[in-house]
């Protein structure tokens, strides 16, 4: 299971890569093989405003439609578009290819996500 | 380990959509254990999010005069038509707890019918390597759809076992044009006794998912204890 240093990552298996005040999300190589071929992906608007745990958008993959969580708080500043034709680049380079793109509103949410040691240990733990 | 069963028998879309939001919040919040619902719906079409109006064939005037209503919800997948002699289950799953992803979770579904319909029909029916549901060659015979929502399983299958198969012709189900449908019915040429396939659903379920028995719940119960 591939998992990249220098990452922060959540319990519902997203990753955060923090660039000055700007956070990218993306999902993890865990979450995109626990659900399969995603052939769809909802995001939110740019400017919309999230808070740590509201519902950001919506990954479908075999015939179901999973939501996703904002790991940290923030206004939206980009979106990923390629992902709207090329769903399934989640699946092919899951941390290459964020989500969406964050200006943090509060830096300290960084300190409940997990480095890439602990999330190592998360993952093993859920996996029996 | 053991699940819940309600057996809700016929029973419009919108109630029962009602009762599976009841039961995700309370799945969610630990407040109750796995559940699975089985019903059977009145003549009705759903829209996944995705679908593409253009997939139902019927116009709305028309739809109206054979009493089908048709619902926008938030499950995935495109149309799909529910109707007497078909099964519906939604499982009220969590699927954190048991430590399995949805794929796994939907190909577990798959499984249940597929040995149904082995063991109990002889008939051979498999997956699909591109689309999602249960197979009798190019016909589909189960319908998948879910949302998680928290982690939680909500909305599910429909298993087509005495289905008025024209009905179909009122849509494009699942968005696929060049297939089509199937139920028991159809390929015994005989009708099946319902009940005993609600109950067969509930004991492959059980099996297929490690459940080492259920619980039947009622709903007159549930709220008397609030």
């Amino acid at each position: 299971m591939k998992i990249i240093q220098g990452l922060y990552y959540s319990k519902d298996h997203e990753w955060v890569k923090v660039e000055g005040d700007k956070a990218y999300i993306g999902i993890t190589e865990y979450a995109q093989h626990a659900l399969g071929e995603i052939v769809y992906v909802e995001v939110p608007e740019v400017d919309d405003e999230l808070n740590v745990a509201d519902v950001f958008g919506v990954v479908e993959s075999v015939k179901a439609a999973s939501d996703s969580y904002m790991p940290v708080s923030g206004k939206v500043i980009e979106i990923n578009e390629e992902l709207e034709d090329a769903p399934q680049l989640l699946n092919e380079k899951p941390y290459e290819s964020w989500i969406l793109a964050v200006a943090l509103s509060d830096r300290s949410e960084l300190d409940h996500l997990m480095d890439d040691k602990g999330y190592e240990a998360f993952c093993k733990s859920e996996s029996h | 380990m053991k699940i819940n069963i309600l057996f809700l028998g016929r029973c419009e879309y919108e109630k029962a959509l009602e009762i599976q939001y009841d039961f995700l919040k309370k799945r969610q919040n630990q407040e109750i254990g796995d559940t699975l619902i089985l019903v059977e719906h009145p003549s009705v079409i759903t829209l996944g999010r995705r679908a593409e109006k253009a997939h139902i064939l019927g116009s709305e005037e028309f739809l109206k005069d054979k009493g089908t209503k048709l619902f926008q919800i938030n499950r995935g997948g495109d149309v799909t038509y529910h109707g007497d002699g078909q099964i519906v289950g939604y499982p009220i799953f969590d699927l954190k707890n048991s430590r399995i992803g949805i794929r796994n979770f939907v190909s577990n579904l798959e499984e249940v019918f597929i040995n149904i319909l082995k063991e109990e029909y002889n008939i051979i029916a498999g997956r699909d390597a591109e689309h999602t549901g249960v197979w009798v060659d190019d016909k589909k015979i189960v319908a998948i759809g879910l949302a998680v929502k928290r982690g939680v399983t909500m909305h599910g299958f429909a298993f087509n076992v005495n289905t008025n198969l024209d009905h179909f012709k009122w849509i494009i189900p699942c968005g696929i044009s060049d297939r089509g449908v199937t139920s028991v019915q159809n390929i015994v040429g005989r009708a099946i006794d319902f009940k005993h396939a609600n109950k067969l659903v509930l004991d492959y379920f059980c099996e297929t998912f490690n459940y080492e028995n259920y619980e039947e719940i009622h709903l007159n119960k549930l709220v008397s204890e609030k």
